[in-house]
Formats: C-alpha cells, structure tokens, sequence
C-alpha cells in the first residue's frame, strides 16, 4: 500500500510505523524488566545453602546404621519467611566426632529422593534404579557421580549440617546457587 | 474475502496462507469521511488506557496473593522489594483513575457529537455496558491490597449494595462470598477482577468495535455531505498517528506522574481500628448525595437515583428520537448533559472539599518517592498498634487508661496518666513490657520481638500526648491528668528521694537545709492544710519544684493527708520491694532442642539473660525512687537546674566521657557536692554499680523529652534501642567488678 500511495503518505507511514515502536518499546521495557526481576535478585538472596542448621544432638544418632535427619531452613520467600525440611542422611562409625558422614538425599541423576536399604546395606533411587553403596559412591544405575557430601560441625555435643543443592545430571560436583 | 480478485502470485508467502491483505484492507484502509480527526482519538486512547491496566495488572499478579493474611504483605513487597514494583503497581493504580476520566471524556464526546443516534443505538449502549464493566474493575481492584481504605471502602459500597430492594441482602452475600466480609469476599473480588471483569470488557469491545466499524465513524454535524466526501482519507495512517501522538503524550504523562507519585497504601486492614471510611474519588459523589438521604429515603440515594441514571444512560438512544447532531438543535439534551455533568463533578468536588476525617489514617507508603528506610520506620507504627491491641488492649484498654479492668486490678497504671508517664523511664517501661510484673503482667520477651518491645514503649508514651486535647488554636501545656497513683506510689516517685521513708529528710537536709521534717509535730501544726497544698502544687523555696503539672488538686489533697499522717514517726514508707539478685551459673539451656522440630522463636531465655533482666529492673526502680525527681526522666535534669546549677546532663557526650565507672559509682555511693546526697545504705554496691550502668545508657544518645509527638516514633525508636544497647552492654561491662567478693 505504501508502494501505491503518495511519498508523503509513505512517509506520514513511516513515521506512525516508528511511533507505534516507540510506544511499544516505552510499554515493554519497564514490563520485562518487573517480569525479568527474579532473574536479576539472584545474586542478593543467599538462600537456605549459606549457614549451618542445627540436626540435633549426637547422642540422639546411634552408632553404626544410617540414620535419616530432617533440616529446617528458613528462608526469604518474598514477603513471607518460609520453612523448608530436607531430609539428611547420617551414619556416626564411633563415639566421637571423626567417623561422622552426612550425604544428600538428593539423587545426582535427576533430583529425586534416595532411600537406604539396610537388609541390601545399599543406598537405591527408586526412580531409574541409581545404587550407592554404604560410603555413597555409585555401583549402578544412571547417576553420573557418587551421592553428595554436605558439610558439618560438631558444636557442643550437637550436628549442625549446611544444607546444598547441587546440580544434576553432570558428573562434576557443582554447588548450585540458590 | 475478495483474495481471490488478487493474483496468488501478488499476496506473496504469508498473503497466500493467512489473507492478512484483506485483513489489512478491512482494519486500516477504512475510509473516513471527513478525514482523521483529534477528537476521535478519545476511544482509541481509552483502549490504550485498557491495555496498559491488563500488562500491569499481569505483571502485579505474578507477586499478588489474595488472601486475607497475604494481600497486603504481597503488596508492601511489591512496592518496597521488587524491581520496578513500586512504578508498575502506581501505574496500575493511578491508570484506573485517569481509565474513569478518559471514559467520561469518550462519552461527553459521543454525547455531543450525536454519535449515539439511529443506526448506532446498539454501539453506544454497548459503550454504557463498558461503563459499567470499567467501574465493576475500578471496585473490586480497589480491594485487593487490603488495606483499611480498601477494607472500609468496600464494605460500604457493599453495604449499599445490600440496599437494593428485594435482593439487597442476597445480592451482598453474594458478592461477599458469605455472610462476612472476609478470606472468601477478597478471593471473589480477584477472580472478578482478574477474570470475569476483563474478559466480558473484551467480549464487548470487540462488539463495540465492530459496531462502531459497521457503521462508520460519526462525521461532525458542522460538515456538509459533499465536504465529507472530499476529504474521505483512510484510516491509516493519519488517524492511526493522531491516535499515536495521543496515547504517547498520555503515556509519557501518566509515567512522570507515577514516577513522583507513588501508590498510596495505608495499613493493613483492621477492623478493630476506629477509621473514617471514604470511597475512592470516583465515587465520592455518591456518598456525598447519600448526605441528603436519611432514614427511609436513604434507598432513594443508595438505589432509586443511581439506577434511575443508568437506566436512562443505557436506553438514551431510544429516549432521544431527535435526529438532528447538531448540538444546537437539540436543547433537552444538551440540557441534560450539562446538569448531569455539572451534577456529577459538582458533587465530587464538594464531596472532597467539605470532608473531614475524624481520624488520619497510617499510612504506610511515604508521599515521595524516596526508597524505603530502614526497618524501623512508619511501618513499625502501624503494626504497633495492631501488637498493641493484640496483646496489651485486654487489660490496658484501647485508651490505655485501664479503667474497664481496675475494679479487680487496682494496681494498674494508667497510662494516659501524665504522673504515671513521668515516673517512668523508657527505658523502665520497655523493661516492664519484656519482663512483665509477676503475677499480674506477663512477661512479653518470647512472645515480641525486641524491635516490638521498643516500639511499644514508644506507643505506650503517645497514651499521655494524644489523650490530652489541645485547648484553643495554641495548646499550652497539657492539662494536669488525674494520678491514678496511690498516695505511696507518688510520695515514692517524687518525694522520697529528699523527704525520706520517713519524712525527716535527713539525707537532703545537709544540701537542702530549710527541708522540713514532717514527723516533727510543732511543725505539723504550724502549716495548715491550704498551705501545705500550695506547697505541693506550686512549690517551694529553692529546690521543691511545682507538681501541679503532675497532680491534680484533688490529688494533692490526697498528698497532704498522707503527709499529715508521718506525724510522730508514725508513718514509715516502704521502699519498693527489691528481689535480691542471685547470679546464676552458666548452665545447659533447660529446653531440650528435637531433630524434626528447632525453635521457631527468638531464643527462650538463658539464666545469664534472666540475671540481667533482673538488674535492670532493680536498677530502674531505685532510678525512679532516688535520682528521677532531680535528675528527671531523661536523665538531663532540666528541671532542677534552676536551683542546682551544677546537675549533669546525662545526655551530654562531653560529661559520659569525662567520668569513669568508678566515679559514677563513688558519687552514687558518697554523693557529689553540696546537693546530691550519699546512698551509701540505701544502695548495695552491686546496684551502684548497676545504676551506674543505667546512668551511661542515657548517653551520649539524645534522650527526647516527653512532650514530642508520636509522629516522631523512628527517632524516638532509634534513641530507645541505643539506650537499650547501650544499657544491656553497661551491665555486662559492670558484672565483672560486680561479681567479686
């Protein structure tokens, strides 16, 4: 149509063409910017990975079998604090502080939940068939790498556990930022 | 439709499978007689207006929850925390207002131009459905943050509705979700406002489009049939750039505004809360035209003239059979849509102009657009007095006077009390709020934060400032408030520090050498009754300073009696009881912590936490017993310096730095100068050491004195925590000479 019309109709075209875009683009920006916030903020929450949550006593865990922990990590979740539980595996081999192993229970293949199996004294993902052995490192199945370590401490008789997410499906152990 | 006139070959890839050529022909090479015009931008910009509220809106609602526990603290987070919130959310809200404006633009447009005549009857009443739809959204958004103007606004309009005769109650409870407000009514007002509202709007824009398409734009009445046709332009791209220039002037102007201008948000909705309901200014005419309308004839304002307006709006085409466009050739209309109009702004004007709100409500957005401070700020106020109400309103009353409950507790204070408030240090009574009076208050530090804790101390001072009404156009000092102190409670507070337990005042005669002794009966005798009131009242000599700011005349009548009865020796007072503080040895904490199960609150009290508690409060009441009536509550002794030129100002920096502890606490023990007495005796060096303690935190932080507004509660809170700081540090500092043998 601008082909068939008078240059100055091609041109008053050209302009509303460029009008409508500016608009568009005046409307769109500070739209994509709210919606691309998360995106952004990430940096700023450091989420429920950064500091030590207590487990509970030592002496509540007893020596020897594998014993399944839960973390309560609060963290800010908009304009709400909210609670989130992960579940922790532990296995104390003697009295003291040294022999203590702590493992997610999140499978490195794709995220679901591990289980141990004390009468096969083996760790299985009950969702492709992962197995891990007693120390947590892969025997079977499609993960790519051994179940992960988190770290501890020993504070006064009680096991504080830094909770982490790391990311699946690789086979290096990569912290994921939450 | 006629894609098959063109050749295949010309439509080009996407002409071919999508005919857009057609579309395009249809939608924008419209002809229009007459040409483009500026005035017929009106509806284009209203759409434009249209879709700038669905982006915010959709943008809003990724961080909106509407329920009753979450609407608002989802919209503080949007205004305070999410990039750009705070801009989209004042677009949003300031787009729905300038949306009524733009509309009631569009129709006076269309009303004068004549565009509503036959055949466009269907466009024009589908134009009134729109009206209706656009102010169906204003209403139900204007709930959604749930905030008391939201809150209160609704439930009038809701109660209006209910008005309605025959299906008023049911029409309420329908839209209420219920037979209260509540949980049920916001979750209803969402989905109507986020779905039912906009897709019906949608469904009848296409129509009103179409309509409005079928039948042509409506040529102005001034053109002649042959004009018109001479200057037929299409559509595109002249009235598409009239249209453009329009909604970017309108956009770039809305922008600025919202960039100053941010949303108003007031706190959270509260029902409990006295609050002068006010709907938004679009519908302030109708509660102003509710003023007229009383007990039976109020449904005339409520239901009769409203639908009566609405009726005749949407059937006007039909009511006005004139076919002239010509605005002067058709009085009646004209006449009509100048008393209406006149009416409508008339009313909202006068509606705002005469209001007045018995209360300001707290608002909890401040007026510029500066980023938000620090925690502690206006919002802490607002929550304050929800904490408060929750918490403290069951004995201390919303007033805080006391008065419903003193019958079965005769101690409590009341705290609009002038006495009471200036016997009390901040300090002194956010120990009170954490620690509680055993068994009568409880102890509030597990169940408040400390940040509450402060703020309801500063609360708890505004009792004594708002109860007092200012008297003329200046107010002068506040009226003295009846004590609701017993005679011991004030003889303790004001006089004992110099008159002593037992009235000899042998402890300040050495400063104060014309102090009387009150056992002595020749001087009994010797003052009458009046004089001695006066003595109270006014004060006397040198150093006894005025209480008729404190008491009452009645009260010092009270005073006088009692002071009648230390006659002979005959009345000892007793000190205020002091629990002897044992220091605790640090042992496991008492609670014991489960796996599946860690504290959620601030962490219960350890014994070393308790210990302190305890000296603070020691420490405070001997404050108020011995050293306030000089040194005042703020510690400046402002009104004692007029007769003893030498008191310290606790506040001031330069005296903290120049004493030491142990000087602090050798003036304490052996007194100082001429004029403060030795408490050697009266005090144990353990709480010498923790008065000494007390005295630091006064400094060097101001102290602000009593008589400033609450408006200034996030200074006063900031002060309040230093001295809290600053006296929890001092006692830790102290315990350790303390602690030896």
């Amino acid at each position: 149509m601008a082909r068939t019309g008078t240059s100055r109709r091609g041109f008053l075209g050209a302009v509303t063409n460029l009008l409508m875009a500016a608009i568009g683009l005046i409307v769109a920006i500070p739209a994509l910017g709210y919606f691309w916030s998360p995106l952004r903020r990430r940096g700023a929450a450091e989420g429920a990975g950064a500091t030590f949550q207590d487990a509970g006593p030592l002496a509540d865990i007893p020596v020897g079998p594998w014993r399944l922990l839960s973390l309560e990590m609060v963290y800010e979740d908009g304009w709400k604090k909210s609670r989130v539980r992960q579940a922790i595996w532990v296995r104390r081999q003697d009295g003291g502080d040294q022999g203590i192993t702590v493992l997610s229970t999140i499978c490195p293949h794709l995220g679901c939940p591990i289980n141990w199996h004390p009468d096969q004294s083996q760790f299985t993902c009950p969702c492709h068939g992962g197995m891990f052995d007693t120390l947590g490192q892969r025997t079977g199945g499609p993960p790519p790498r051994a179940m992960d370590p988190l770290d501890f401490e020993v504070r006064s008789g009680r096991l504080w556990v830094r909770w982490q997410d790391f990311k699946i499906g690789v086979a290096e152990r990569v912290p994921v930022r939450v | 439709m006629h894609a098959a006139q063109e050749q295949p070959s010309q439509l080009g890839f996407w002409g071919q499978r999508t005919g857009w050529t057609v579309l395009k022909q249809a939608l924008f090479l419209e002809p229009l007689p007459g040409g483009s015009r500026w005035a017929a931008a009106f509806g284009s910009l209203l759409l434009f207006a249209f879709v700038l509220q669905v982006v915010t809106g959709v943008l809003l609602s990724m961080n909106y929850a509407p329920s009753v526990d979450s609407a608002w603290p989802s919209v503080k987070f949007i205004q305070d925390e999410v990039p750009l919130g705070a801009f989209i959310r004042a677009v949003h809200h300031w787009g729905s207002s300038v949306m009524v404006i733009l509309l009631l633009l569009h129709l006076l447009q269309v009303f004068i131009w004549g565009a509503y005549k036959k055949p466009r009857e269907l466009t024009w009443m589908s134009g009134v459905l729109l009206l209706f739809c656009t102010l169906g959204l204003a209403f139900t958004g204007y709930l959604l943050p749930w905030d008391q103007k939201a809150y209160w606004a609704t439930k009038v309009g809701l109660g209006i509705a209910s008005t309605t005769p025959g299906i008023g109650d049911g029409l309420r409870t329908l839209l209420q979700g219920g037979p209260q407000m509540g949980n049920l009514t916001l979750t209803r007002f969402f989905s109507i406002h986020t779905f039912v509202l906009p897709g019906l709007l949608v469904l009848l824009v296409v129509v009103h489009l179409y309509l409005f398409r079928l039948h042509g734009v409506t040529p102005p009445w001034w053109e002649s049939a042959e004009q018109l046709k001479a200057q037929e332009e299409p559509f595109w791209p002249k009235q598409v750039l009239k249209d453009g220039v329009v909604s970017l002037v309108f956009l770039v102007g809305l922008g600025l505004w919202c960039y100053y201008r941010p949303a108003p948000l007031e706190a959270q909705a509260d029902p409990s809360q006295p609050y002068g309901a006010r709907p938004e200014w679009y519908f302030m005419f109708l509660f102003q035209l509710l003023r007229y309308f009383h007990g039976p004839y109020e449904i005339v304002g409520t239901f009769v003239l409203p639908t009566v307006f609405f009726l005749v709006l949407f059937f006007w085409p039909f009511l006005d059979r004139n076919p002239r466009r010509n605005p002067r050739q058709r009085p009646v209309a004209m006449s009509l849509l100048s008393l209406g109009t006149v009416g409508l702004i008339g009313l909202t004007i006068f509606a705002i102009a005469t209001d007045v709100r018995m209360t300001e409500p707290a608002q909890a957005v401040a007026k510029a657009a500066t980023p938000a401070a620090e925690p502690a700020g206006a919002i802490q106020r607002a929550d304050v007095a929800r904490v408060y109400n929750n918490n403290c309103a069951a004995c201390h009353g919303v007033d805080g006077s006391g008065k419903q409950i003193r019958a079965g507790m005769p101690t409590i204070p009341d705290l609009t009390s002038l006495a009471w408030q200036m016997s009390q240090t901040d300090l002194e009574i956010a120990h009170r709020i954490q620690d509680g009076n055993e068994p009568l208050m409880p102890a509030y530090r597990d169940k408040l934060s400390q940040q509450q804790i402060l703020a309801l101390t500063i609360y708890v001072r505004a009792f004594a400032v708002i109860s007092t009404p200012p008297a003329g156009p200046k107010a002068p000092q506040p009226a003295p408030v009846t004590a609701q102190m017993a005679p011991i409670q004030v003889y303790r507070v004001y006089c004992l520090a110099c008159h002593d337990a037992d009235g000899r005042g042998r402890t300040a005669r050495k400063a104060m050498p014309d102090l009387p002794d009150f056992s002595d009966a020749k001087w009994q005798a010797a003052r009458s009754d009046a004089e001695l009131k006066q003595s109270i009242l006014n004060g006397k000599g040198k150093f006894m300073l005025p209480m008729k700011d404190k008491l009452g005349p009645a009260d010092a009548e009270q005073m006088v009696a009692y002071l009648r009865a230390f006659r002979g020796g005959k009345q000892i007072v007793q000190v205020e009881p002091q629990l002897p503080v044992v220091p605790q040895p640090p042992a496991l904490p008492a609670v014991v912590f489960h796996a599946k199960a860690p504290p959620a609150m601030p962490p219960p009290t350890t014994p070393a936490r308790e210990e302190t508690a305890a000296r603070t409060r020691v420490a405070a009441s001997l404050y108020r017993q011995y050293c306030l009536i000089c040194h005042g509550t703020s510690g400046r002794g402002t009104e004692m310096r007029a007769s003893m030129p030498t008191i310290p100002d606790f506040t001031d920096r330069p005296w903290q730095e120049l004493m030491s502890n142990p000087q602090l606490v050798v003036s304490i023990l052996d007194g100082k100068g001429t004029l403060m007495p030795a408490f050697r005796g009266r005090v144990s060096d353990v709480q010498a050491h923790d008065l000494a303690a007390y005295v630091r935190a006064f400094g060097p932080v101001r102290a602000v004195p009593l008589e400033v507004p609450a408006s200034d509660f996030d200074q006063r809170f900031h002060a309040l925590q230093a001295e809290w700081n600053e006296l929890h540090r001092q006692l830790q500092e102290v315990s350790k000479p303390a602690r030896k043998p």
